[in-house]
């Protein structure tokens, strides 16, 4: 008793006198390295290709160095203008001095065309101006008055300052339907502009559908599947894999080929007599379509955690619980379902989190109504009227989302608890 | 099965009160004419009928495949009977499915329920009965003393954080603690370790005796089912071969299979030439002749003879044995307790002998020649076994 007292008062020592932790620590140093290097690679590589391009993608939706980088000079100067009154003297004469400089280094078009996005038509009036600027001498104020009217627009000026701001939350806003109305206060936009609240909405209950279907379909087969034989289940399981083998595109399309109103289930439906020729089901190009390609492509990822999880619960449990005298949908509910919810839980993140990322299917057979977020974030990277920094705006909350089911998942069940297969 | 048995009755009393109406001269389970096939093609259990009396511990013994564990899971209700029908108590539960039949059950890797604690694996079975929480209290609680595991902070534990045996007496208690009359044991002490399976043995054999449950018990190691057993119903192939007090079942096999299962056993192979007064004269193979009991064998037909290692003398006074024959000695073991003498005897090379080792009692050199008898009571001519 005395001696182990002792003992943990005082380090332990190796034979040569140093601290047994030490000499521990030393002796396994070489393992420590190898297990480093093996993992390194891997470590290295999803640093390029994942931590630095989310850490871009999160900077970009909120940087905003165009007015600051191309108007260096009206940008410090509206720093002191109490935005009661057209600005004084010093604004003009720095927008002046920064317009020479722009026009010599051909970037006052860039800035022309940031502040066009805020105020459109203001592109020709900065423009126009700028080409006036070099011939004219101090004061500037009138000459500029005189050439454009708008330069006496109070609101030109209030987004200048505003947006001479190194970080926005301009895209921010936007992606949640709101923005800087002409007094600079945050307001919704116009009813026809709100699209992307919305389609969060319709984005997160349709992958919530999406995975509660998949819980319903997989649960039956996978405990089939758990309970067969060997030879069947392996047989089984082939089956449920094989959309795994087949383009996703092919799968798609297949759908399209089945679901379309001249497809397959219609035809068959109007030939039986179920519906007339003129009522046929509108099943793809909608929600319906969305919801019946993703379940069929996401159907997998709930079966394999479930299975895995179910194939080590031995059925003497469930016996036992009737042996006890528990009815069997009581036996289940008690003591096999419980056991499964690691499993399910697993399925359910898995499958959610796919979901709500989805982008091709909704793409090919959600028509306008079973569009996800993800196609309006694609479209905002594509084309003339390219909004990369609302992309990525849209793109770094349904991260931040995602992030955040995950969470409440983790607190609910506890990560550590997931099965994935 | 939910009659509330006497709350002011105490563990370890002997006799169980029973429900006025139940008849008591039943018996606990009857099989008649049961048949069992999985694929319609051969038979697991072939025509067996069997009576299990009220509180009796009935063993059923018998190799892998030989359809032992078929007859437990017919009774528990897992598996149909294909023919024949199965009483419990008298009803007839063919058609009763197994939450209803109100029958303990400890299976082989004990089925504790791995997300609940001990307290509530306990209480389970009488949660779905319908008893109020401080009834569910009393009860887990003297189940848990009859298993010694009252004490010891276990009820909040998990079965994961028991050890083999501790699971094992939780699996008992959660048996027993819906006071059933009737108790399944599949292989319950097969994942212990030799110490304590022998010690898990008399603790369940005590409690059988204590609370006056009927059990019964499948096991495929012999010792275990002579140990504990009132009756022991040996298994092979789908057919009882034998059903008999352990003592009955070792001293007086009634065939081959039974006399080699059951204990250590001396075979000499050899051939019927009369019957006289049930004692049968029998050639052996090495031209010697012997007498031994006629038990299932006729005159003519080729037997197997059986003789315990331990009714075997060496040098016998005559008084002793009725005639002897040659042996030649191939190997002495010393075991402290006894000595295992191998040799020779009309041509079986494994012919064991065990004599105690008692002071200046002789030992023998490999090699050697010598003369051992034995009682005719002792040998039993039986089938031929093939």
């Amino acid at each position: 008793m005395a001696s182990s007292r002792k003992t943990s008062r005082a380090p332990i020592l190796a034979a040569d006198g140093t601290p047994l932790k030490q000499a521990l620590h030393r002796s396994q140093r070489a393992e420590r390295r190898r297990a480093f290097a093996l993992v390194a690679p891997l470590l290295f590589f999803l640093l390029i290709v994942f931590v630095v391009p989310i850490l871009a993608m999160i900077w970009r939706s909120v940087y905003n160095p165009e007015i600051r980088g191309y108007l260096p000079q009206t940008a410090a100067a509206l720093q002191e203008w109490d935005g009661e009154d057209v600005p004084p003297e010093p604004v003009f004469q720095a927008m002046a001095a920064d317009m020479i400089v722009g026009i010599e280094n051909r970037t006052i078009g860039r800035a022309a065309a940031r502040i066009n996005r805020e105020i459109p038509g203001a592109r020709s009036t900065v423009m126009r101006t700028a080409r006036k600027v070099d011939g004219w001498s101090a004061p500037y104020r009138e000459k500029f008055l005189d050439a454009d009217g708008d330069w006496a627009n109070l609101e030109l000026w209030h987004i200048l300052k505003r947006e001479s701001r190194l970080l926005t939350p301009t895209y921010y806003l936007l992606a949640v339907d709101y923005e800087y109305n002409s007094k600079g206060e945050i307001a919704p936009r116009p009813e026809i502009y709100q699209v992307y609240t919305g389609l969060f909405f319709r984005t997160a209950w349709m992958s919530i559908l999406i995975t509660l279907i998949c819980v319903v379909l997989a649960y039956p087969i996978s405990y089939m599947l758990a309970t067969q034989p060997t030879r069947i289940a392996n047989l089984l399981l082939i089956l449920v894999l094989l959309p795994f083998w087949t383009s996703l595109l092919v799968r798609t399309s297949a759908w399209i080929v089945l679901l379309q109103q001249q497809g397959v289930i219609n035809e068959l439906l109007v030939a039986v007599g179920v519906i007339g020729d003129d009522g046929r089901l509108r099943m793809i190009y909608n929600r319906t379509g969305t919801i019946v390609a993703m379940t069929h492509i996401l159907l997998p990822f709930m079966v394999l955690p479930l299975y895995s999880v179910m194939k080590t619960i031995p059925p003497s449990y469930l016996r036992a619980a009737k042996s006890l005298g528990a009815h069997p949908f009581r036996a289940w509910w008690r003591v096999y379902f419980p056991l499964t919810v690691p499993g399910l839980a697993a399925g359910c993140i898995l499958v959610f989190i796919l979901a709500i990322g989805y982008y091709i299917t909704p793409a090919l057979v959600g028509g306008d109504s079973g569009i996800f977020i993800s196609n309006l974030i694609a479209q905002n990277m594509q084309g003339s009227s390219a909004q990369l920094k609302l992309a990525a705006a849209l793109a770094t909350i349904l991260l931040v989302a995602v992030l955040i089911v995950y969470w409440v998942f983790n607190k609910l069940v506890g990560v550590d608890r997931l099965k994935f297969g | 099965m939910n009659e509330l048995v006497d709350e002011e009755r105490k563990v370890g009393q002997s006799s169980r009160p029973r429900p006025e109406s139940a008849p008591s001269d039943q018996p606990m389970v009857l099989f008649e004419e049961v048949q069992k096939s999985y694929d319609g093609e051969t038979l697991v259990v072939k025509n067996l009928n069997l009576r299990l009396e009220r509180g009796e511990f009935m063993t059923m013994l018998g190799p892998s495949g030989s359809g032992k564990t078929t007859c437990l899971m017919m009774v528990a209700g897992f598996e149909p009977a294909t023919h024949g029908e199965i009483y419990l108590d008298g009803q007839p539960i063919n058609s009763v499915p197994p939450h209803k039949r109100g029958i303990g059950m400890v299976f082989q890797n004990y089925a504790l329920f791995p997300h609940l604690t001990i307290a509530e694996n306990l209480a389970f079975p009488l949660e779905v009965r319908g008893f109020d929480k401080a009834e569910r209290e009393k009860k887990v609680q003297r189940a848990l003393d009859m298993v010694q595991m009252g004490e010891g902070g276990f009820h909040g534990r998990r079965p994961a954080q028991l050890s083999g045996g501790q699971q094992q007496r939780v699996a008992l208690a959660r048996a027993l603690v819906f006071e059933p009359e009737l108790v399944l044991m599949d292989e319950p002490l097969g994942a212990l370790d030799k110490q304590l399976r022998e010690h898990m043995q008399f603790e369940i054999k005590h409690l059988h005796e204590s609370l006056g449950v009927s059990v019964i018990y499948v096991t495929h190691d012999q010792s275990e089912a002579l140990t504990m057993s009132d009756r022991v119903a040996v298994f092979n192939d789908g057919v009882i071969q034998q059903l008999a007090s352990p003592e009955e079942l070792y001293e007086k096999p009634e065939n081959s299979f039974v006399a080699q299962f059951i204990g250590e056993n001396n075979t000499l192979v050899g051939k019927i030439r009369s019957i006289n007064d049930g004692i049968a004269r029998v050639l052996l193979n090495d031209g010697e002749e012997v007498m031994a009991l006629a038990i299932n064998a006729g005159p003519g037909e080729r037997t197997q003879l059986s003789i315990r290692p331990e009714r075997v003398e060496i040098d016998p006074d005559e008084s002793v044995t009725d005639h002897t024959v040659t042996g030649r000695v191939e190997e002495v073991i010393y075991l402290g307790d006894h000595i295992r003498t191998r040799m020779t005897v009309a041509d079986n090379s494994a012919f064991v002998v065990k004599t105690r080792n008692r002071l200046g009692a002789r030992r023998f050199k490999a090699g050697e020649s010598v003369r051992v008898g034995w009682a005719t009571e002792d040998c039993r001519a039986l089938d031929h076994g093939d």
